[in-house]
This record gives C-alpha cells, sequence and structure tokens, in this order.
C-alpha cells in the first residue's frame, strides 16, 4: 500500500520511532480499541489513541456531559453540557483525525451485553467509576482472552495495571470480590484532582499503544500507584494466583452475572 | 520482629501478630476497601484474622480505586505517609 | 576498478528537509528486503549530516556518500 504524504506527515514522529516505525503505524492503523467509559479517564485516552491513528476506537458511555465533568473530562467542552459523552468524545477525535471509524455505545456494561460488545476488539481500556463494572470488564476480558488496562484515581491518587489473560495475574487476583457497598461512602464526599486523570489515563493509553506495536513492556503482574502530593511512584508486584475465581487453575466463576445493585440495575 | 508494609520497615513489638491486628495498627480506616498480599500471595478476608505475620513478612495493602468520574468512591483510605 | 553498487530503490529527497527526509528513507527501507540497497538524494548541511546516522543507529549500512554537481549527496544505505 503506498502510504500519503499526509498520513506520514500526520504519524512522523511515530514513524520516526526505531520501535515503531512504517509497520508500527500499521499496526496502530489495523488495530481496535475499546474505551469503557467517556469520563476523567477516558478522556486522555480517546484523544491520545484517536491523535496515534488507532484505526477503530469503540467508546461506550450511558451518561450526559455535566458541568461537573469539565475539571477534569478534557475531551468534553462547555458547549457539550446536556449531550451524550460518546457523542461529544467522538466529535473531538474525528476532529483530530477524521479518517478513524469511532463507535459508539451509550450504553451501560452489563453481564448481558458485555460479552457482545468486546468481541473483536483488540485491547479494552477501563475507564469505568464503579467497582462491579470493573469485576465485570475483568471475567469478561479474562474470559474472552481480550488484554485489558485497569485504571483507577482518587483524590490525588492514581493506580493501573495491564492484564493479559491467561499469561498475567488479573483484577481479581489482586482484588478478590468488589468492596461491599456501605464500605463506599457517597461520591459527593470524594474529589480527585483533575490532572490526575490525565496522569493515569495517558498511562492507559500509552500501555494500548505499546500492546498494539510490541514495544517494550507491558505493566502486567505489576500494580502501579502514585500520589500526586509527593509525586511518587510505587510499583508492587502482583502475581497471578492459582486459586484466583477467574483465570485460577479451577475457575468458579465461569459465566458472568450482574452484582447485586449494579449500576445496571441502579439506573434502568 | 521486623517486616516490611508497602515497602518500609516496621518494627512489631507484639509477639503473634495477625493480619487483621496489622491492619488495626497500622490505623486502616476501612479494612474491607484494602486487599492484603504476603510475600506475594493474596490473602483471603476470611483468614485476616488468623494469618499469622513472621519476621521478614513483605505485606502489601493495596487499595480499591475507582476510576474514571468518581461516582461511587469515598474517601482516600491511603496512607502514603 | 570495483563495479558501481546498483540501488534496489531510489529517492529524491532533494528540498525535503528534516525530519521527513528520514521519514521517507524510514519508508523506502520498510518496502526493501534485508540486503537490499536504498539509494536517497538528500540535500547538502543538515539532511546530509543527519539521516545517513539516523539511519547507522537502526542498525543499516551506509554503503557510500558521494557529492553531486549540485552539491546534494547520493547516499547509498544497505537495509539491514
Amino acid at each position: 500500500m503506498e502510504l500519503s504524504e499526509a498520513y506520514l506527515e500526520r504519524y512522523s514522529r511515530h514513524i520516526l520511532l526505531q520501535d515503531v516505525g512504517v509497520e508500527g503505524q500499521e499496526k496502530l492503523a489495523a488495530a481496535k480499541v475499546l474505551i469503557v467509559g467517556a469520563g476523567g479517564l477516558g478522556a486522555p485516552v480517546a484523544l491520545y489513541l484517536a491523535a496515534a491513528g488507532v484505526g477503530t476506537i469503540g467508546i461506550l458511555d450511558h451518561d450526559l456531559v455535566e458541568l461537573s465533568n469539565l475539571q477534569r473530562q478534557v475531551v468534553h467542552f462547555t458547549k457539550d453540557i446536556g449531550a451524550p459523552k460518546v457523542d461529544s468524545a467522538r466529535e473531538k477525535m474525528l476532529a483530530i483525525n477524521p479518517e478513524l471509524i469511532v463507535k459508539t455505545y451509550q450504553d451501560y456494561l452489563c453481564a448481558a451485553n458485555i460479552h457482545e460488545i468486546i468481541a473483536g476488539y483488540d485491547f479494552v481500556v477501563d475507564g469505568v467509576d464503579n467497582f462491579p463494572t470493573k469485576f465485570l470488564i475483568n471475567d469478561a476480558c479474562v474470559m474472552a482472552g481480550i488484554p485489558f488496562s485497569h485504571g483507577g484515581i482518587l483524590r490525588f491518587d492514581g493506580q493501573t495495571m495491564t492484564v493479559l489473560p491467561g499469561q498475567s495475574a488479573c483484577y481479581r487476583c489482586v482484588f478478590r470480590t468488589p468492596p461491599p457497598p456501605d464500605a463506599v461512602p457517597t461520591c459527593s464526599q470524594a474529589g480527585v484532582l483533575g490532572a490526575i486523570a490525565g496522569m493515569l489515563g495517558t498511562i492507559q493509553a500509552t500501555e494500548a499503544l505499546k500492546y498494539i506495536t510490541g514495544v517494550g513492556d507491558l505493566l502486567t503482574d505489576t500494580l502501579l500507584s502514585f500520589n500526586a502530593k509527593a509525586m511518587t511512584f510505587r510499583r508492587v508486584a502482583i502475581k497471578r494466583q492459582p486459586d484466583c475465581p477467574v483465570c485460577g487453575a479451577q475457575p468458579t466463576i465461569t459465566k458472568l452475572v450482574d452484582a447485586e445493585q449494579s449500576v445496571c440495575d441502579l439506573k434502568r | 520482629m521486623n517486616i516490611r508494609v508497602n515497602g518500609e520497615t516496621q518494627v512489631l513489638e507484639e509477639g503473634a501478630v495477625t493480619v487483621a491486628r496489622l491492619l488495626d495498627i497500622q490505623k486502616v480506616e476501612s479494612p474491607d476497601m484494602v486487599s492484603v498480599q504476603r510475600n506475594g500471595d493474596f490473602v483471603e478476608r476470611a483468614n485476616f484474622g488468623s494469618t499469622l505475620l513472621a519476621e521478614n513478612d513483605e505485606i502489601e495493602f493495596l487499595y480499591f480505586m475507582g476510576g474514571g468520574a468518581c461516582k461511587c468512591q469515598g474517601d482516600s483510605l491511603l496512607s502514603w505517609n | 576498478m570495483n563495479m558501481p553498487m546498483v540501488a534496489d530503490a531510489t529517492r529524491n529527497l532533494r528540498g525535503v528537509s528534516c525530519p521527513m527526509n528520514l521519514v521517507y528513507t524510514k519508508v523506502e527501507l520498510a518496502k526493501l528486503h534485508s540486503g537490499q540497497i536504498l539509494e536517497v538524494i538528500l540535500d547538502d548541511g543538515a539532511p546530509v549530516n543527519n539521516v545517513p546516522g539516523s539511519a547507522l543507529k537502526e542498525g543499516h549500512t551506509i554503503i557510500s556518500q558521494e557529492q553531486l554537481a549540485d552539491s546534494a549527496w547520493a547516499v547509498l544505505i544497505r537495509k539491514k
């Protein structure tokens, strides 16, 4: 295939990288990545993956843009308040890179729909805000063999790990079950420094790009945490647990069920 | 007894210390929001009270952290002293 | 006397500045098989001072650099 001058110029800074080059850029163009959540984490992931030329990007979020989102969800602008987040994100992604395919899903992820939605994607980015869905993404991706990046942020802290199903520790190897709902205080008490979402989201986007191009070592079997107040980063080695209920030798979770009081139940 | 908690050396004066007691000593306010690893292995929550620590144990407290929009997440439980 | 090397492909990069001249060089190299030879014509100055070194760093071999009548350089690169 003859590459256009515009293509070569747009991606010149990737092509110049020895580890990426023309071949790596072609891999990005052929890749399909699903971003779950068009919020604080999904926003930078969406922008960077679009800019990087990931050919097909899916983005899923049920919500509409609210004024309180704009402090950190940099893919949404003031004019977008009231619009579906996925539409707002899609507009910006295509404004950066009109040649992408952006698929939008204005929906919640549930046991009933997750298999169908994630099928066909090469990599999934978890940028969701609730634990039942984080576990659902883990379980479904492990079952389907789709690599994914877990990400979480709170106040001045962030954590992330990359999971290669069947090869590296999964989220359940570290966090066996969602925390009890009564252990999680109401959201209004928590906050987050906006730029933390960018710090963590760009790490997740980098992992997606590394996975697609095969460059470097993924953040597997490692939980990376940071605290921005002290600006300390810490890597904790994680082992795949033989008794993990989903990726262990004898899995006890073999089909997906929605957790009690999942977001799906609450909002439907 | 010397152990390491989240990479920091801790000297425990008491003789027999369980994971549950360590959570108490470390003033972890919401143990439900913590996952514990002992020498690289996951410790079942049900075994916190019966798992005794040993000299030179490497303990990691790993905290649940929500994501994107921070809708359903409570106050930070992290102790990054 | 040595036979002059015959390039498998050639790309005129006169008037193409850094770093796009390297991008095009990499694109042409990507089309070749290992051991094949690419000739690129680079402007004098920064282009010829940078592109061959970058190709070398990526593991390719610089066979020759020859200045032409118009002061541009013909550079032969063997793909790694």
